[in-house]
Order: C-alpha cells, then sequence, then structure tokens
C-alpha cells in the first residue's frame, strides 16, 4: 500500500472533516442535527462555479467569497427553518421534517438554477502532477490539506480568542445560563449556523474540481455526517479526526479490497467503532444535553 | 422601590406554576422567598429574569417595566440571576466565564476593577484563572457562579438555592459573602430552603406556598412567626 493511497485518503477526508465540523458545531449550539447542510456543499460547489466563470477571481478568492455567501444562506435558512420551530418549542422532531424539507427546497431550488447537468470547474485549477518521494501528487490535494489545515487554524483562534467565539462555547455548554448571563442566544446560534454553512460552501468549492458541482452532490453530507458521529457528535477535535479516518479508510479499503465496496467498507468500520465505543472516539459518557 | 411584581401569572406549557405573585425589593435590601419544594419559587425567578413570559400581572424595575423583555435586556438593565446548581460555563476557564458576564454589559474587559471585586471575594478564582469551570470543585464553581453573576455589577442579584449542596462550613462562608456583596450597594433575592440561615441575613422574607404568597414581612417577625416556624425551620 502507497503513501498516495493514504494522501488521496486525507484529501477526501478533509472535505468530510470540514462538513462534519459544521454539523457538529451546529448540533453542540442549538441542540439539533441540521440534515440540510450537505445542501450547503452543493450550493457552495455551484456558486463557486459561478463565482469563478462569470468573476474570473483567482481560486482562493472565490473561495472567500463563497465562505461568506454560504454564511449568508446559513445564517437565512437558520431564520426561515429552524428558528421558528426552536423559539416555540415544538418537539425535536419538528426540526428533523423542517430540515429534511430544506434538503429538497435547495437541492430542488438548485437544479432550477444550475440545471440537472453536473458541472465542471476549470481544469486549470486541478494543478499540475508532480513527483515527490516516488509518487505521483496533484498539487491541488496539497492545496486542499493546506487549506483545511489554516481554516481549522482558524477556527480555533476564533473560538477560543474572541468574545464571539467565547460566546459561542457557552451556548454550546448551557444554552439557559447562556441566556441568564446577557448572552444574546438567538444571534449566537444564527451566527452558528452560518459558520457552519460557510465551512460547507468552502468543503463544496474544494471538493467540486476533484470532482463536479452538481446539485445533487449534497449526499456527501450523509458520509460527512457519518464521520461526524464517528468523531463523537458534538465534538470538534472528534469531527476533525473522524473525516480524516473515514477518508482513509474509504482510499484504502477501496484500493485493496474493490473500489466497488467503497461505501461498504466505510460504513462497515463505522459500525464496528461505534459498536465499540458508542458514543465516537472522542465522545464522552451518553447523556442529554443540559 | 427597586423592583414590584404585582400578580405575576406563569408557567410551562399547560402547567400553571405562579398564580398571581406580588413582592417587592427596596434599594440595598436582602429579601428572602423561601417556601417547600415546588411552590413556585425558581419560577418566579425565570419570570423576573425574562425566561418565562408572565401571562399576567406586572414587573415594574427601578421605575420601568420589564414585563415580557428578553432576558438579555434584563441583565443588560441590572437584574443578574445566579441560577442553581454550578452556574457555569464548565468548558470555558474561569476568566472566560467571568469575561463573557462582563462583556454582556458592556464592562470595559481587563479594566480590572470588575474582575479585581471578584478575586478580593473569592482569591481561590485568581489563582484558578486558566483553569476550566468544570474541574473547579463544587464549591469552587458556586464561587465563580456568584462572581460572574456579581462583575456587571447589577443592581439586583437573584440567587437560587446557592446553599445547595455545600458543605455546612462553605454555607457559613456563602452567607457572609452574601452580606458582603449587600455591603457593596447590591440588592439581592435569595431564594433558599435552607430558611433559618436566609432569614437571619434578610431584612425581609415572603413564604411562598402552591405558587403564592402566604405570608411576609420582616426577617424577624417571621423568624419568630408560629406558623413559618412550624412549616419551614423545623422547630
Amino acid at each position: 500500500m502507497s503513501l498516495a493511497i493514504i494522501i488521496n485518503g486525507l484529501v477526501v477526508g478533509c472535505i468530510y472533516s470540514l462538513i462534519a465540523l459544521g454539523f457538529s458545531m451546529i448540533f453542540k449550539a442549538s441542540g439539533l442535527t441540521n440534515f440540510a447542510h450537505g445542501e450547503s456543499v452543493t450550493i457552495g460547489a455551484l456558486l463557486g462555479f459561478t463565482v469563478l466563470k462569470v468573476t474570473g477571481l483567482p481560486f482562493g478568492l472565490s473561495l472567500v467569497l463563497v465562505f461568506i455567501l454560504s454564511g449568508l444562506l446559513g445564517i437565512l435558512i437558520e431564520k426561515l427553518a429552524y428558528r421558528p420551530i426552536r423559539v416555540k418549542n415544538a418537539p425535536e422532531i419538528n426540526g428533523v421534517i423542517s430540515s429534511v424539507g430544506m434538503i429538497l427546497i435547495l437541492a430542488n431550488g438548485a437544479m432550477l438554477v444550475w440545471g440537472a447537468e453536473p458541472l465542471a470547474y476549470p481544469a486549470s485549477i486541478g494543478g499540475s502532477l508532480f513527483q515527490i518521494l516516488g509518487m505521483t501528487v496533484s498539487s491541488y490535494s496539497l492545496w486542499i490539506l493546506a487549506i483545511t489545515a489554516l481554516l481549522m487554524v482558524v477556527l480555533q483562534v476564533f473560538l477560543n480568542r474572541t468574545m464571539l467565539g467565547k460566546s459561542m462555547r457557552a451556548v454550546a455548554d448551557s444554552m439557559l445560563l447562556a441566556r441568564l448571563t446577557g448572552i444574546k442566544v438567538d444571534r449566537i446560534i444564527s451566527l452558528t449556523f452560518g459558520l457552519g454553512a460557510a465551512f460547507g460552501g468552502v468543503a463544496g468549492v474544494l471538493f467540486a474540481p476533484i470532482y463536479y458541482a452538481s446539485f445533487d452532490i449534497g449526499v456527501i453530507g450523509l458520509k460527512s455526517f457519518a464521520a461526524a458521529i464517528l468523531g463523537g457528535y458534538g465534538n470538534m477535535a472528534g469531527a476533525v479526526t473522524g473525516g480524516l479516518l473515514l477518508g482513509v479508510v474509504e482510499a484504502v479499503g477501496s484500493t485493496t479490497i474493490s473500489s466497488v465496496y467503497k461505501d461498504a467498507i466505510a460504513y462497515g468500520i463505522l459500525i464496528m467503532i461505534l459498536l465499540l465505543k458508542p458514543s465516537g472516539l472522542f465522545g464522552h459518557e451518553v447523556g442529554r444535553r443540559a | 422601590m427597586l423592583l414590584k411584581l404585582t400578580g405575576i401569572e406563569a408557567g410551562y406549557g399547560s402547567i400553571k406554576v405562579l398564580h398571581g405573585v406580588s413582592l417587592e425589593i427596596h434599594e440595598g435590601e436582602i429579601v428572602t422567598l423561601i417556601g417547600n419544594n415546588g411552590a413556585g419559587k425558581t419560577t418566579t425567578l425565570m419570570a423576573l429574569s425574562g425566561m418565562l413570559k408572565p401571562r399576567a400581572g406586572e414587573i415594574v424595575f427601578d421605575g420601568r417595566s420589564i414585563t415580557g423583555l428578553a432576558p438579555d435586556r434584563i441583565v443588560e438593565l441590572g437584574i443578574c440571576q445566579v441560577p442553581e446548581g454550578r452556574g457555569v460555563f464548565p468548558s470555558l476557564t474561569v476568566k472566560e466565564n467571568l469575561e463573557l458576564a462582563a462583556m454582556v454589559v458592556g464592562t470595559r474587559l481587563d479594566s480590572s476593577k470588575a474582575f479585581d471585586t471578584v478575586y478580593d471575594l473569592f482569591p481561590v478564582l485568581k489563582e484558578r484563572e486558566n483553569q476550566r469551570a468544570g474541574t473547579l470543585s463544587g464549591g469552587e464553581q458556586k464561587m465563580l457562579a456568584i462572581g460572574k453573576g456579581l462583575i456587571s455589577r447589577p443592581k439586583l442579584l437573584l440567587l437560587d438555592e446557592p446553599s445547595l449542596g455545600l458543605a455546612p462550613m462553605l454555607v457559613q462562608n456563602l452567607f457572609r459573602v452574601i452580606e458582603q456583596i449587600n455591603q457593596m450597594g447590591t440588592s439581592i433575592l435569595l431564594v433558599e430552603q435552607n430558611a433559618y440561615q436566609a432569614l437571619a441575613i434578610a431584612d425581609r422574607g415572603y413564604v411562598m406556598e402552591v405558587g403564592k404568597i402566604c405570608a411576609y414581612g420582616p426577617a424577624e417577625k417571621l423568624l419568630s412567626d408560629d406558623a413559618v416556624r412550624k412549616a419551614y425551620l423545623g422547630c
């Protein structure tokens, strides 16, 4: 088994990690699983396509632009689909239904706007192939690794050093206490949805050049959701580890066994780990949120 | 008059807990609210903090109606609640807990007077400044919770069962600290099951029973009232 396979796995794993982070942070802050989170990946990838095509901005700047636009979309979605349910203290299942509804609206909306055909990013983004330590790697793979690492560092700094980030952690710890402390909890939750969607959108733009952009790539969200669970749902380090692990397991499995069984291998490992450690790799004791 | 509740009715879902609660707090007072489990003491505090919208009645604070205001507005106006339990954000450090509470009312960060007040009162918090709050002992977490309530210099501090779960010696200290906070100019509404000690430091007391105030008056008077003694002081 060559190192190149591991690197390929890590590259896809980075995408899973970025999406899984969004799932986890939204869950941690609001107690709600945003099943439509995968659609922020779709919209991000498609927005990226349009931004690159229409504005001709460099890839890096397009990423930043998509980060912002996806974030705004996330905030809007929270306002429309989740806040009314949360504020009225409706049963949690209503939030699930609402997020499934959002999947349909966003995926079909994307199809209306961008059409049903897969769209390919400009080939130049794929970068050049080069040899390193006897392996062939694309420079784009290294970009994905670097950008993901950068985003993780920025997220850490944001959560630990800014008052807004600290407020987010406080809301995640206890919504009740955050309210009593005077934190504007609704605003923080809305921002968390925005940040999660921004990460999803960036993941979409990073993913599209190695795949394609289309209204239906949001299914990658499902696998990332699995990665978030694998790492311990609601745990940031867990989401990253789960994503990377899933990517590598998938890559190794599909080359050593068969790529036909790629998903079966990935989910098989997931089930095995969860049987051994039901709360996930980084999960703590099973308990209800306060 | 700092605070006046008139005929507050509130509850959760279809369950009505408060059936018309009226009480008042004057500036500089320690007022205690005592009563059995389930009498509606915590619910009263939650209505006061804006966590529950009253279905009827009015809350006037510092000359303006705050009925139905959002919790963050109420904190800004100067009412802080230290809820029952530990009342801290466990994954945040001691300092971060205090910073957040200070930020909310715009107390300038690190303009350290507010921090100093808290650290003077609870020196152990200064030592543990960079430790996660969840790793503190129960007593230390309680101190942090109170420090957190205090750092924004509220006009009125609501304390919900602060002595619950503390060792007897810590309880002694706690009541002393509450008196100290009051002497610094903060009025206090103290909800306690530990009725005897609460009445001992309070100016006035209210006794609550199934969602209503059933007795009230100066603390000494309640302490010597036969009915109150039988029901709440166990003697």
